[in-house]
């Protein structure tokens, strides 16, 4: 449990948290219809173009900067002290750099040191880049880094901005709704895109009337896409979380307005138990601000529980999803004064977090055993990766679909959880980094729409330029319903690579370490099998020996 | 007929990254999607309606009209020799 000291959305409804909540009150959106080269319609909410520039910071750099300036300055705290860290939640980054050939800045881990010395921050950041649960697994992070000890505030960061890139791929995977989207609705047919920045700074003490009580992920272990068709993941999420459903106000969801995505939340919040609690979605009005959408989201659910409203959902009319959930069409009111947040995205992630008003606080306990650790490294040419899994594996041609970094983090899984057979553990979690992120499958996509007139995005690319898809495809492979998380670092410093996989390893034993595939085709695996309750110093052992 | 469909399979190895088959392994009367067959699923159906549309100049708007068309590679070859605009 976490204390929120101050928070700031920046998106093109305003620049402060305040000015965002007055305009969703007014009913005030700037989704609008835009058009792809190829003439195909999407409708987004965008900033005005006139703002998009990129100077000294790139336009991503710069939301990042007013937003987290704005929350850092409300919150009164130091970002130059090393007891504060910077963890910031992005899908894509700058990777609209790449069109321009650009490789360098559209590395996460460079731009998000641009953005951490901005604010003299001496700890390198965290990138969390966990498809579109990233900002709520990025909160998570944080909340379990303070519990721990490890940093006194945290400022969590959350910001994507879109380009052709991005759009054309939703479009490729046929997920993008031309006119304004319509969560849970019969008539939804897709999602529309958003672009904002918002940023909540976390504390171990101080004065906040809001709480982050407890934080859950779990993998669908389906469909590296595809949601469950069961909402496994979602519900396992919810069921975490131990939820007392009469004190709930709403739970806020994901409600992209794609066909399969509202129908599986409906099952997953069925299965909990909370079909009669009160939903909406801020995707009508937003759209889908990815890498941003878990922090913006919750930051306007604790504004809503402050003024005693339950948002309606902007876009809905009519249910048209299996379970007979509770959707707001218009606002209600409550008196209730916590809420669930929960969102799920590809590579099968599902993140789910409960937030309380509360002037409470108590005390958090972890325990720890020294361990013996099995541990793993290939270091290899993409080319020579074939061969390993003609060696190793041979029976899952799966695998020769999969882009670079999946079949590198796939054979280094495969290749570990062999040594790992005569153990008990059934279920890892996983938690990979790297410093590359999915770059070499980004460059692969950007060649499909580089020219206008040969404009062909590819969905099979496409679905690959999320880091964490190699999670999903390890937790398919191997059915792990637990936690999977992806985090980008500027090199391997395995001191924070082991001290978050100690934080994760207490929910769940954890398959963890680096994957990295060069631009070069120089792929580096260093995986580490790690008990429940491992020491970080034992972890951190392990890796220094592994990753000279 | 007979070489739209021998063209086909290579195309859709390719595209598909089906790297242990061959073009002679693939039934031309076998479903493509599902457990029988080459067992593709929904990114490969996308990434179909791209070859449909790069190769042949047949732009599907409905992806859904993806399951009638690529129930097999007879079926596929037969709707791309009637409609294709290259």
């Amino acid at each position: 449990m976490v204390i929120k000291l101050a928070d700031n959305i920046y998106s093109p409804l305003g620049v402060t948290t305040w000015e965002n909540y007055q305009a969703v009150m007014a009913g005030r959106c700037v989704l609008k219809q835009y058009s792809l080269p190829d003439g195909s319609l999407y409708t987004a909410s965008l900033f005005p173009e006139e703002e998009r520039k990129d100077y000294n910071y790139t336009f991503f750099e710069q939301l990042c900067i007013v937003s987290a300036g704005d929350a850092i300055a409300r919150a009164n705290i130091d970002p130059k002290s090393s007891h504060c860290r910077f963890f910031i939640s992005t899908t894509k980054g700058n990777v609209h750099l790449l069109a321009n050939g650009d490789t360098e800045r559209a590395l996460l881990g460079s731009s998000a040191n641009i953005i951490c010395s901005h604010f003299g921050n001496p700890n390198p950041p965290v990138v969390i880049s966990n498809a579109c649960i990233s900002g709520l697994s990025a909160q998570i992070v944080a909340m379990r880094s303070i519990e721990a000890g490890l940093c006194d505030t945290a400022v969590v960061i959350g910001c994507d901005i879109q380009s052709e890139f991005i759009i054309s791929g939703f479009q490729c995977l046929h997920a993008l709704s031309p006119d304004e989207c319509r969560p849970f609705d019969k008539d939804r047919c897709g999602l529309n895109l958003g672009e904002a920045a918002a940023t909540i700074v976390y504390s171990n003490s101080g004065n906040g009337q809001w709480v982050a009580k407890a934080g859950a992920m779990c993998n669908d272990a389906n469909h590296i896409s595809g949601p469950s068709r069961t909402g496994e993941g979602s519900y396992r999420c919810l069921q975490a979380l131990n939820l007392k459903p009469e004190e709930l106000a709403f739970v806020s969801v994901h409600g992209t307005s794609t066909l399969y995505n509202d129908e599986m939340e409906s099952i997953a919040i069925d299965r909990a138990g909370l079909a009669d609690i009160p939903l909406f979605s801020l995707k009508g009005i937003y759209g889908h601000t990815m890498g941003a959408a878990g922090i913006l989201e919750t930051i306007l659910s604790i504004q809503a529980v402050e003024h005693g409203i339950v948002f309606g959902t902007r876009g809905y009319h009519e249910l048209g999803v299996s379970r007979q959930v509770n959707i707001c069409a218009e606002n209600r009111s409550t008196d209730k004064k916590s809420f669930v947040k929960l969102l799920s995205g590809f590579g099968g992630c599902n993140a789910a977090m409960l937030f309380e008003q509360t002037d409470n606080s108590t005390t958090h306990n972890s325990q720890f055993t020294i361990q013996q650790l099995n541990s793993l490294r290939i270091n290899l040419t993409a080319d020579e990766l074939v061969e390993l899994y003609r060696t190793y594996v041979g029976d899952y041609p799966k695998f020769f679909k999969m882009d670079p970094l999946s079949r590198l983090g796939f054979l280094a899984s495969e290749m570990l959880l062999k040594q790992l057979s005569n153990q008990t553990i059934k279920q890892y979690g996983i938690l990979l980094f790297n410093r590359t992120s999915s770059l070499a499958d980004d460059s692969a996509f950007q060649a499909t729409i580089q020219d206008r007139s040969n404009w062909f995005p590819s969905p099979a690319l496409f679905v690959y330029t999320l880091p964490n898809i190699v999670t999903g495809e390890i937790a398919i492979r191997n059915h792990f319903q637990t936690e999977t998380n992806f985090m980008v670092l500027d090199a391997p410093h395995t001191d924070i690579m082991a001290e978050q996989i100690a934080l994760a390893a207490q929910h769940a034993p954890q398959l963890a370490g680096w994957c990295d595939v060069d631009t070069d085709g120089h792929c580096l695996a260093a995986l580490v099998a790690v008990p429940q309750y491992t020491y970080k110093e034992t972890i951190q052992q392990e890796l220094n020996k592994i990753l000279k | 007929m007979e070489e739209l469909i021998q063209k086909l399979k290579k195309e859709i190895i390719e595209v598909l990254n089906l790297e242990d088959i061959k073009p002679e392994d693939i039934d031309t009367n076998a479903p493509l999607f599902g457990d029988e067959g080459l067992g593709l699923d929904s990114i490969d159906a996308l990434e179909l309606i791209v070859l449909m549309e790069k190769n042949y100049g047949i732009k599907l708007q409905d992806p859904n009209q993806g399951k009638e068309i690529f129930k097999s590679i007879s079926v596929m070859a037969d709707y791309i020799s009637k409609n294709r605009t290259k």
